[in-house]
């Protein structure tokens, strides 16, 4: 699946866009794992002390942040799919 | 009398200064005092002066008012407190606008002793305006008459010195009386929206020029005044936030961080919104790219540890050697997406054109876009203008300043073009200005903010994307309808707050609306709560309303074009979405008491209005 991260992120990641290998059934929060165990620095900005899922990073699965979706991080994903973190953002 | 380098300077609202450029008067007078109480000061105040020409006035003609404008905040030790307003009956749209600049002239004309200079009248001969020491004297201007902005400037300097000394001018646009002609101050800080410099223009007017050396507000209440403004500090500064400096997304990108964001969510208007994302080629005129490729320097405005201008050096291809700032978000999609160009060489020039000539680079976009749609579909004159082609792009920005062949047509702005060319509906535009850079299928509450706008499409009045991109605490799905009405009002009301005090739009990034009133609290040394912040709000986006009503914009005047209501997205993040506006005002109007978009009297006494 590919993944594309943006801003503040890639300096962190090292570029824009990576393949991330995950199983056929895995969801949203089974990438973010995987994304956080590929590049540690980034854990601490995809969840919270409590384990949940930060704010700090959206995750928008083509172009749907997660978290308006029906099962949020539970949401299944699928390999023709198209992942994004993104740092929050905004301007004029 | 002169005010002195080492004295504080008066509270505000003071000292207007009110210049009949036809005669040569000049009276300075405090402001009405129930006029400050209601209306704050910049934006609120400038409305409630220029309401006084009669909102039937004709925008081009001597009797139409052009007020510039502090805030209380303007000027002070408050962060991010660099802006001050120009207010006056837009030659654009037909509606009251205000527009708002950094840098340093607005907290300048603090410095000198002023809170406001509003000129009624036109001048026989170009003239400017020289501020300094409290007072205001009219000068020959015929030197830099039919000179750009940046010759202006250095102009200015040369005469006076660089030293404590801010230049706001028009360029040939203004004096052309191109529709969306802007001031620029400092080389690169516009009001940009709305046609100001045109009103200039057409009172011959060319520069503001102030001389003061910086000096300490005055204010009714010091220790609520330093815990207040360390409190905002602290949150612009947190890191959590997107304006921490070198740290926050704003600061480190600038506004353009957003180009990739949008364009990933389907909300990103390319080919004059034909489409709603601009696919992998956003990625080469993104905050990103520009970081990597050609961003030297970060300026910063009065007071702001943000610095989110991006200044740029282009080093090769036609324009090598251009060094401008800034490649902001808003031009960049102007230019760029919206018109099929991915040059971000090409989009840097136009931008820097804009600064020069004195134009709103979001209106020339609209304005492109539509006509390249012209071109496509056969509707243009002459030879059109094709998607991408930058190098005409540029030709033909030049040709709109200066009022040549088909850019004439053009610099009447994106609606009165098109409908001379029988196609009103290829203009993207609300009532009469262009959009900015959110497409309404994609973030659905700034398609409502863009339709019931009291300055025409503008995505500052209610910057209602911060919810729906989740930067702000409340957080709301960018592709439901359902709630935005009451979302939108709200954004709005604060925003015409903070516009009137005057802070920088993005201190909403950090500090919320505790923030603003004890800021204000401090430095009037009233009694000033955060609902008092948020009726004040209410009241001036009220005053607007009333202005633009008695003007003609009656029942029926808040809409956008039909492609963003009729035509659904194609695209990934907004697939199948189109804009729900008719529910939404609905809801809206509601919220704000309106009967189809005009304030009854009952809420205008309600108000303190009437």
């Amino acid at each position: 699946m590919r993944v594309s991260f943006f801003a503040a992120l890639r300096p962190i990641v090292g570029g824009r866009d990576f393949e991330v290998a995950l199983p056929s059934d895995a969801t949203v929060r089974d990438l973010a794992e995987e994304v956080a165990r590929r590049w540690p620095a980034l854990r601490e900005q995809l969840f919270t002390e409590a384990g949940i899922l930060s704010r700090r990073v959206a995750i928008y699965v083509d172009g749907r942040n997660v978290r308006w979706l029906p099962d949020a991080e539970a949401t299944r994903l699928a390999d023709d799919q198209c992942v994004a973190l993104i740092p929050p953002a905004a301007g004029g | 009398m002169g005010i002195g380098t080492d004295m504080e300077l008066q509270s505000f609202g003071q000292a207007i200064a009110h210049i009949d450029l036809g005669s040569g008067a000049i009276a300075i007078r405090p402001a009405p005092a129930d006029w400050v109480k209601k209306y704050i000061g910049a934006r609120g105040l400038g409305v409630r002066y220029a309401l006084e020409a009669g909102p039937e006035v004709d925008a081009l003609a001597p009797a139409n008012r052009l007020c510039f404008l502090n805030g209380p905040l303007t000027g002070s030790e408050v962060s991010m407190s660099g802006r001050w307003a120009c207010v006056t009956k837009s030659p654009l749209t037909g509606t009251v606008t205000d527009s708002h600049q950094g840098g340093w002239t607005g907290a300048r004309l603090r410095w000198a002793g002023l809170d406001g200079l509003i000129f009624e009248g036109r001048a026989e001969r170009p003239v400017y305006a020289f501020v300094e020491d409290g007072q205001v004297s009219l000068r020959d201007a015929s030197e830099v008459w039919g000179k750009g902005i940046h010759e202006t400037v250095a102009f200015f300097e040369q005469r006076y010195g660089k030293q404590n000394l801010s230049v706001c001018a028009i360029g040939q646009a203004g004096e052309n009386h191109v529709r969306f002609a802007a001031w620029l101050n400092e080389d690169d800080r516009a009001f940009g929206r709305g046609g100001t410099a045109a009103v200039g223009g057409s009172k011959n007017l060319k520069a503001i020029v102030i001389r003061a050396p910086r000096r300490k507000s005055r204010v009714g209440d010091p220790e609520g005044w330093k815990d207040a403004r360390r409190n905002a500090l602290d949150a612009i500064r947190d890191e959590k936030n997107i304006t921490s400096p070198r740290k926050g997304g704003l600061s480190v990108y600038g506004t353009n961080v957003l180009m990739n964001i949008v364009s990933q969510i389907g909300a990103l208007g390319t080919r004059n919104s034909q489409l709603t994302s601009y696919g992998e080629k956003a990625e080469l005129i993104s905050g990103e790219y520009v970081q990597q490729n050609i961003l030297v320097d970060d300026p910063t405005c009065h007071a702001c540890p943000v610095a989110c201008k991006k200044e740029v050096e282009i080093k090769e291809g036609p324009y090598a050697g251009l060094r401008m700032e800034s490649v902001e978000y808003e031009p960049a999609w102007a230019l760029g997406a919206n018109c099929d160009n991915a040059d971000i060489a090409s989009i840097a020039k136009m931008i820097d054109q804009c600064n020069d000539f004195g134009m709103d680079p979001i209106e020339l976009g609209n304005a492109l876009s539509m006509y390249m749609e012209a071109t496509e579909r056969g509707y243009a004159e002459g030879k059109g203008l094709a998607w991408g082609d930058a190098a005409a792009m540029v030709a033909m920005t030049e040709s709109i300043a200066l009022r040549n062949g088909e850019g004439d047509l053009l610099a009447e702005g994106p609606t009165r073009a098109a409908a001379k060319l029988g196609h009103e509906e290829i203009a993207m535009a609300a009532k009469g200005q262009g959009l900015p850079a959110y497409d309404p299928r994609g973030l659905k509450g700034m398609g409502l903010g863009y339709a019931t706008s009291n300055r025409g499409g503008c995505h500052l009045r209610g910057y209602v994307a911060a919810a729906e991109l989740g930067v702000v605490p409340i957080e709301a799905d960018p592709l439901e309808w359902k709630g935005k009405g009451a979302l939108v009002k709200a954004f709005q009301d604060i925003h015409a707050f903070s516009d009137s005090l005057d802070l920088c739009k993005f201190s909403a990034f950090a500090e919320n609306i505790d923030d603003y009133a004890a800021q204000y609290a401090s430095a009037m040394g009233e009694k000033f709560s955060a609902e008092d912040a948020n009726t004040a709000g209410e009241r001036i986006y009220n005053l607007e309303r009333y202005y633009n009503n008695l003007a003609g914009f009656r029942e029926g005047s808040d809409t956008l074009p039909d492609r963003f209501t009729q035509e659904p997205s194609t695209l990934a993040g907004s697939k199948g979405h189109v804009s729900e506006l008719a529910p939404m005002l609905d809801e809206y109007y509601a919220a704000r008491g309106w009967q189809n978009g005009v304030v009854p009297d009952a809420k205008l006494r309600a108000l303190g209005i009437l």
